[in-house]
């Protein structure tokens, strides 16, 4: 992976599993873990996230060449900030029940290491399209793991999935999955079943 | 109302800008550090190992040495003659041609072929187990407690029979192996070609008082010297000018003179010795006989 | 080669010279900002005062829908019932709790004389502690207490007539509710009191 400059095709597809940004990276676990207790919040969080990545790359991708680097990380603070208040503008003026229940989660989004990450690694050096390519693929990573993260506390915390119900009704709801331990253990294990798989393929082709 | 509010977020906007500008400016003149640009080159050519064979701490150390202090290029052993090449072209220097230096274990004993073994029950590491005389028959080979193994961090030696063994495939060359042998039968040697001839033996005791200690130890005959100038027996043992090893020329004949299994080629298996053993399995390595009731790796008496 | 002028440079190689861009960036996301605000911010009221009418029906028993009406110099809900008739009425109120400011809906009798019910809208109170003055459970306790008195909260665990039972580990929060119920209520029963004495 540490190749000078990778095409615009090869930074999408490390994004979704071989750079996920919360198994593989782990970074930006503060959302994961937080909002990871049902699906409609957890596919949120990653569509505003998602935005203000591609938004962010898009634009640091596209003044690359004028940044001095005393003054780098303050202009990349900047364009996340702005975004991510555009964002939280947005989920309040159309969709304002979720925002009230990912709260204060929205705002963190600034802070949220994998943006920064992004923009430190490849948008300040790459070109628009690879930027971009790469801010779609460490979203769809973040997604996934977003969503399977919320899928096993959902379904063991709640008896449901995005609502519907799956679990038979005598199903007794294992609360500790909604709480923060349960959030824990699922990400270890998540964690442990990435990146074993990813050890099997460097075998195989090793 | 929207050109007030407009206003106003600029205008705080702009002021923040202006103070975050400056006080950046100002730090970055106030704190800078100079750097010189050639010790990052040097670095990213060093392989990265950060095993220490260069004798500094890690790649960077040694690319700060190299760059700020002029040490030899030529001292890391993993990156060999192509690295000293790049950093010699980045720092402007000449190097000569250099080639991985890799260890040679002196002692070709396994367990059957050391005579005279008593039982020993003591800490079952090669740096205690020397210190107790009358171990084994021969005072100077290879006891197999596995200190060797103990200390490489890249699972590239072994103990097979209760003899070490370098796997040349996993060896980086760091040297750690030959720094901690008690008994220092192991040298770091120029690996002219992938595979070359080595003395096996480190018994410096003649005829038969190395007979009595040893099926296999160098008797002190002096055939090789007499068929190769690259032999110099000294103190009953043969050793090998490297500087005059000749890749051209092959020592087939001197190996198969020698009367004992002193003389061996060593290295990398060719691919005739894979396909050779091919078939066969490998035998487990066998664990040293004398353990304590103490775990060895902590206890230090 | 083209000579630049002396001061264009010592301008271009001063600290703020150099820093051109950001300032450049900041007053283009400010304006952004404020044209994003100014064009969703109706829209965002219009959701926060739904949600509110949302909830003003469960706080006043009977009532079906909530009309935003002043009395005095403040804005409440009056509680309608299915007759048009008013059914209680239901105060938005806020202080500040132990993190950041409560928001809260408070429901009252026709006569603001007891507590008919109570809401959390927006707190920012410790996750597992504070944050437990949202369950309804402990809301609930609210309910039918007199609005003559102030509440006080206690560790009692059978709180007498103007006490509510504290949520343990959360002493401030539970104190805040409280303080924010006694003042509001206390500030509306006067502007009503007015209102009724001088229509």
């Amino acid at each position: 992976m540490s190749k000078e400059n990778p095409t615009a095709l090869e930074r999408f597809i490390w994004g979704i599993i071989p750079e996920n940004p919360i198994f593989r990276q782990v970074l930006g676990t503060c959302p994961a873990l937080a909002v990871s207790t049902d699906i409609k919040a957890a596919l949120t969080m990653t569509c505003a996230t998602a935005f203000v990545l591609i938004c962010a790359n898009t634009i640091i991708s596209l003044i690359r060449h004028l940044l001095k680097p005393h003054l780098r990380i303050v202009v990349f603070v900047l364009t996340i900030a702005s975004f991510v208040t555009i964002v939280d503008y947005l989920l309040a003026a159309f969709y304002y029940s979720m925002s009230l229940q990912l709260g204060p989660y929205v705002p963190l989004i600034i802070v949220n290491c994998i943006i920064i990450c992004r923009c430190e690694v490849c948008a300040s050096k790459q070109s628009v399209g690879v930027a971009i390519s790469d801010a779609i693929g460490q979203s769809l990573g973040f997604g996934l793991a977003l969503v399977s993260m919320a899928s096993f506390r959902e379904i063991l915390g709640s008896g449901t999935w995005c609502g519907f119900r799956i679990m038979p009704d005598s199903w007794p709801n294992w609360v500790l999955m909604l709480l923060p331990p349960g959030a824990f253990f699922v990400f270890g294990f998540l964690i442990g079943a990435v990146n074993w798989f990813t050890s099997l393929k460097k075998n195989k082709s090793s | 109302m929207l050109l007030e509010i407009s206003l106003l977020a600029g205008l705080v906007m702009l002021l923040l800008a202006l103070f975050s500008g400056y006080s950046l400016g100002w730090a970055n003149k106030t704190f800078h550090v100079e750097v010189d640009p050639k010790i990052a080159q040097v670095n990213h050519v060093l392989p990265g190992a950060n095993c220490g064979g260069c004798g500094y701490i890690g790649c960077a150390d040694y690319a700060s040495a190299i760059v700020l202090q002029g040490v030899s290029v030529t001292k890391c052993p993993v990156g060999g003659e192509s690295c000293a090449k790049k950093i010699a072209d980045i720092m402007g220097v000449e190097v000569k041609q250099s080639w991985p230096y890799r260890p040679v274990i002196h002692c070709a004993a396994k367990y059957p072929d050391r005579l005279k073994r008593i039982p020993y029950a003591g800490e079952a590491t090669c740096i205690a187990a020397n210190l107790v005389s009358g171990i084994q028959g021969c005072v100077y080979g290879c006891l197999g407690y596995g200190d060797c193994v103990a200390v490489c961090k890249y699972d590239a030696i072994h103990i097979v029979d209760g003899l070490s063994v370098v796997d040349y495939e996993k060896c980086i060359g760091c040297g750690a192996c030959a720094k901690i042998c008690p008994r220092n039968i192991i040298t770091m040697v120029p690996f002219k070609m992938e595979n070359i001839v080595a003395i096996a033996c480190s018994n410096k005791d003649f005829m038969n008082d190395v007979k009595s200690v040893c099926n296999v130890g160098c008797i002190g005959c002096k055939a090789c010297e007499r068929l190769s100038p690259i032999f110099k027996v000294a103190n009953n043992l043969p050793s090998i000018d490297y500087n005059q090893y000749d890749p051209g020329v092959s020592y087939q004949a001197v190996v198969d003179k020698c009367p004992r299994e002193t003389i061996i080629y060593v290295g990398k298996p060719s691919q005739k010795d894979k396909d050779a053993v091919s078939k066969e399995e490998v035998p487990k390595p066998v664990e040293a006989q004398f353990k304590t009731t103490v775990d060895s790796t902590e206890w230090r008496g | 080669m083209k000579k630049e002028h002396p001061l264009f440079l010592c301008i271009k190689n001063s600290y703020l010279g150099q820093s051109w861009l950001v300032i450049l960036l900041s007053i283009f996301f400010g304006f952004t900002l404020s044209g994003v605000q100014a064009f969703l911010q109706e829209k965002i009221d219009t959701n926060k005062s739904n949600q509110s009418m949302r909830i003003v029906p469960t706080l006043v028993p009977g009532a079906v829908t909530g009309k935003s009406v002043t009395v005095g110099d403040l804005t409440v809900y009056e509680a309608l019932n299915q007759n048009n008739k008013r059914a209680g009425w239901v105060i938005p109120a806020r202080g500040q709790g132990f993190a950041d400011k409560i928001e809260i809906l408070i429901g009252l009798t026709p006569d603001a004389s007891s507590l008919s019910g109570l809401s959390v809208l927006n707190q920012k109170e410790t996750p597992g502690l504070g944050s437990r003055i949202t369950e309804s459970s402990w809301l609930s306790q609210f309910i039918g207490k007199g609005t003559t008195d102030s509440l006080t909260p206690t560790k009692n665990p059978v709180p007498s007539k103007n006490e509510i039972r504290a949520i343990t580990g959360a002493t401030i929060s539970s104190f805040s509710i409280c303080q924010i119920v006694n003042e509001n209520v206390k500030k509306f029963r006067a502007e009503l009191r007015k209102q009724q004495a001088d229509p």
